[in-house]
């Protein structure tokens, strides 16, 4: 049974890593003054979830961390102790040194023992100090409602340790033990291999200091019974008497649920050895365990292998009500309860194979559009079957397309996730209260931009949260609630993703802009729109800020997220209103691979231009072209003259239309150029499918990219920025 | 045996006593060999899409199953034969340093299986062809092949088919 653990590392980390996110998620999610039964009991499901698979893959130090923490939880969860915000705090603070644990074991950066100590202490000071004053008078009086006067009495254990070095694990278990209850040692054994004797006094929980000694004491030693009741045989020989044991056990333990709540046991079994697995009271437990033991044994799958000991109690309740648990939060924490998740199963996959799909389904349809195409001439009654069986094809095919195209899509809530997190540190490092609501979280866009959007969206928030919102004092001297909000807000137009910074604080100054932006020798005016005046804020190095905060005022930052925004093929629009607040617009592309483009015929040849750089198209007349030198260059579209752009001419294609006023004007606008590109005709308007041609050629002036037309064709997609500014470039030499 | 395997396929014509396959093409009346296994499938000639200000040897992009394939076409490249399109005109789609790019030639010939004393060094000459690229000249029953390093000559500057900064 000994298994090669280390290849279920990557699960293990991949699983930590969903269950500390949800985690603090929850946490956020939780009303301290009122804190919802069921969060709480998810917050513990995955603090136990993590427990026991950090246990098992002998992680220790985070299995550590979280067994403290999970005793906190579990008396709040109990309502032995009331929700505190100090407690929110350090239970984040704790999700933090697990995490940095977690990548530690990666591999990646160290842990911080200190900080791991630090958080230990914080958080069993937070578990005693107000225990001790309602289980001060106990020890031997009825305490709490259920607990039963003979278990406050408390439990004795014998058992024998691992390995030879006793005494200072004693002292580490004893300090687990302290968890439960006064420990201390009744006889200390001899040598190494006879039994320790311990009493726990004021302790009911016996499961949970089973499983506190599973993890230093050979599992087939343990007995635990209650203090006062006989001793159970002769203490030195262990295993022999499991059965009185396991009746003991039984008896000490009041919850009805204790063998399904010991379900879990079987998967904590290959950290001791494991000869003599049968060993004590588990002999019941496994009988119960409805295969759960079995499972690990035959099938080594990286399930999330959960929960094994303490508490086993609170696991059975986490196991009943998984399924009403919401449903992001329920694939995350399937604890004990079924080792195979129902629900949503995922896998994950290379990209690249993703990428592969992709293409082939695009073939697909070409080639599902060409036998249509060849199929148009014949005979539908004559060929009828044929005929139903291609337009069979056609509907297949096009669902195909899609199923695949959504398999790069995922919710936005990725993103927004991690934003309840980022404000509330900032709120309250910043001293200001802000509650943050999203909206359409749902909302799917591509894998590829979900990771790009991140870093940009963060700072934006950042940016609201800093200089948008104000003071709650300056907040309510302004007669607004002095919670601030900000929304954050995903929705699909018109082929495009938008997603909505908006704060409701104090709103862009514009004075202070303009004035800001002379000092630093920008080109303003007073008479500037608003539109444009917010626009200076994405200038880099730009920042109206009074004093530099390390959350934001360097006036870096701005100017990285248009940069990124636009490298994304989006946009960024701000709206704002002095003393009512700002919402910042960015608009993406579905996602990266993808464009709108206008498809235009040049001669023989086809070319797309992004759509998002047409103003308009036109057909010129005689009068509106004008030549400077006796070259047509410049046409006057709405009082204004653009350059005009001749593709033919700048790519040298024959047989397109030379005369100016017998094609059409695509009117372009790239970065605030505008110009006029002549083409010979507009084809039509497609969603088409990027590729790059340095992959197997190399960058071509004026095109940016090629991509498949519905025949199979190659077009290229034109690269307007470039095409603008050759425009200018070649003006002065036609003049 | 598996070090004969390994010299076949590894061994370069000049670098010692061992056989390597080789792809022959016509392109006019001239015979030329490369290595097969740079070679990743043989298709016949479609029109491609032309892309601007390109050099004229290089006849534009094909769609190859969702990729996106320069063509070049040696006859106009290396000034041979006649340059005319006929449905018998063949691309040879090659793979060289994990590019894909097609070379129209008149026609394929044959595989041809050359040992490395079939392959004398070819002599210094002028031609359209620098004999940089040339790795020998090969005999087979008193034709002449031009054994072609396809890898260096398509990755060349002249070709002009990758960016000098990659190159």
């Amino acid at each position: 049974m000994s298994i090669d653990m280390s290849q279920f590392y990557q699960v293990f980390f991949e699983e930590t890593g969903e269950h500390l996110d949800t985690m603090e998620n929850l946490l956020l999610g939780l009303d301290i003054a009122d804190p919802d039964a069921e969060q709480l009991n998810a917050i513990f499901r995955a603090a136990h979830s993590i427990k026991g698979s950090s246990g098992t893959f002998g992680f220790t130090d985070m299995a550590g961390v979280t067994h403290i923490l999970e005793n906190l939880l579990d008396r709040i969860r109990k309502g032995e102790l009331a929700l505190k915000n100090e407690m929110i705090d350090a239970f984040l603070a704790a999700g933090d040194v697990l995490k940095g644990m977690l990548a530690a074991h990666k591999g990646e950066g160290e842990a911080d023992p200190a900080a791991a100590e630090a958080i230990c202490q914080r958080l069993r000071e937070l578990t005693h100090t107000p225990a001790a004053a309602s289980a001060a008078p106990p020890v031997q009086a009825p305490a709490a409602s259920e607990v039963s006067a003979a278990e406050s009495a408390g439990i004795e254990a014998w058992f024998v340790l691992h390995g030879e070095d006793g005494e200072a694990a004693m002292e580490r278990l004893l300090e687990e033990l302290n968890d439960y209850g006064m420990a201390r040692v009744v006889d200390r054994p001899a040598a190494p291999d006879k039994p320790w004797h311990v009493a726990i006094v004021d302790c009911v929980d016996a499961d949970g200091v089973r499983g506190v000694l599973e993890f230093l004491a050979r599992s087939d030693s343990i007995r635990i019974g209650r203090i006062g009741e006989t001793a159970l045989g002769d203490t030195a020989d262990g295993a022999y008497g499991f059965f009185d044991v396991a009746d003991e056990t039984a008896a000490v333990s009041p919850e009805p649920t204790f063998s399904a709540g010991d379900e879990s046991f079987g998967f904590f079994e290959p950290l001791p050895p494991v000869e003599g697995v049968a060993a004590a009271p588990t002999a019941t437990a496994e009988d119960a365990s409805d295969g759960s033991f079995g499972f690990f044994v035959d099938v080594p799958a990286p399930q999330p292998v959960p929960a094994p000991q303490p508490a086993a109690a609170p696991v059975v309740q986490a196991a009943t009500v998984t399924d009403i648990a919401g449903p992001r939060e329920s694939p995350a924490q399937k604890p004990a309860a079924k080792p195979v998740a129902a629900g949503e199963a995922t896998i994950r996959v290379g990209v690249d194979k993703v990428d592969q799909l992709i293409n082939l389904v695009g073939e697909l349809v070409i080639t599902q559009a060409m036998l249509a195409q060849s199929a148009s001439g014949i005979d539908p009654v004559e060929f009828e079957r044929l005929y139903s069986g291609l337009t069979q094809l056609e509907r297949n095919s096009r669902d195909l397309q899609e199923a695949v195209m959504s398999i790069r899509m995922m919710p936005i809530s990725v993103v927004f996730s991690r934003f309840p997190r980022v404000v509330r540190d900032m709120a309250q490092k910043l001293g200001k209260q802000i509650e943050l609501k999203t909206i359409g979280e749902d909302t799917e866009l591509d894998k590829s931009l979900i990771e790009r959007i991140t870093d940009p969206l963060t700072h934006l928030v950042r940016n609201s949260l800093d200089h948008g919102i104000e003071m709650p004092d300056a907040r309510a001297a302004k007669g607004k609630q002095p919670v601030g909000t900000i929304t954050l807000k995903a929705y699909h137009q018109s082929g495009n993703i938008v997603i909505e910074v908006g704060d409701d604080g104090a709103g862009l100054p514009r004075d202070k802009i303009l004035a800001k932006a002379r000092e630093r020798g920008l080109h303003v005016h007073d008479q500037m729109t608003d539109a444009e005046v917010w626009q200076i804020i994405f200038e880099p190095g730009f920042s109206t800020a009074d004093k530099v905060t390390d959350v934001s005022g360097r006036g870096v930052g701005m100017d990285v997220v248009k940069r990124n925004i636009t490298a994304m093929g989006g946009r960024v629009e701000i709206e704002s209103m002095l003393g009512v607040g700002t919402r910042m617009t960015v608009r993406l592309p579905l996602t990266l691979a993808i464009l709108d483009g206008m498809s235009v015929a040049v001669g023989r040849e086809t070319y797309i231009i992004p759509l998002g750089y047409v103003i308009e198209s036109l057909q010129a007349e005689r009068a509106m072209i004008k030549s400077v030198s006796g070259v047509e260059r410049l046409i006057q579209v709405r009082g204004e003259y653009l350059p005009v752009i001749v593709l033919h001419e700048a790519f040298g294609i024959p047989g397109a239309v030379t005369h100016l006023d017998r094609g059409i004007m695509v009117v372009l606008d790239a970065d605030g150029v505008k110009a006029a590109l002549f083409v010979d005709a507009l084809v039509g308007q497609h969603q088409v499918v990027i590729k790059s041609l340095e992959s197997n050629y190399r960058k071509v002036a004026g095109v940016s990219g090629a991509t498949i037309m519905g025949d199979g064709h190659v077009a290229l997609i034109l690269d307007v920025s470039t095409l603008v500014g050759m425009a200018k470039s070649a003006m002065p030499a036609a003049a | 045996m598996s070090q004969d395997t390994a010299r076949t396929q590894a061994g370069t014509a000049d670098d010692g006593d061992f056989t390597q396959e080789y792809l022959t093409f016509t392109l006019g009346p001239e015979e030329y060999a490369i290595d097969i296994l740079k070679v990743q499938e043989i298709r016949g000639y479609e029109p491609p899409t032309t892309i601007a200000n390109a050099p004229s040897f290089l006849k534009g992009v094909i769609n190859l199953r969702g990729t996106i394939v320069p063509i070049v076409d040696l006859r106009i490249k290396f000034n041979v034969g006649q340059v005319e399109y006929t449905p018998f005109t063949v691309v040879i789609i090659l793979n060289v340093a994990s590019r894909v790019v097609g070379i129209v030639v008149d026609s394929v010939s044959d595989v041809t299986t050359l040992r490395s004393e079939q392959i004398r060094p070819a002599p210094e000459f002028a031609a359209t062809v620098d004999t940089r690229y040339i790795n020998g000249l090969g005999t087979l029953n008193e034709r002449m092949l031009i054994v072609v390093d396809i890898e260096r000559l398509v990755l060349s500057p002249e070709m002009a088919l990758v960016d000098e900064a990659a190159a």
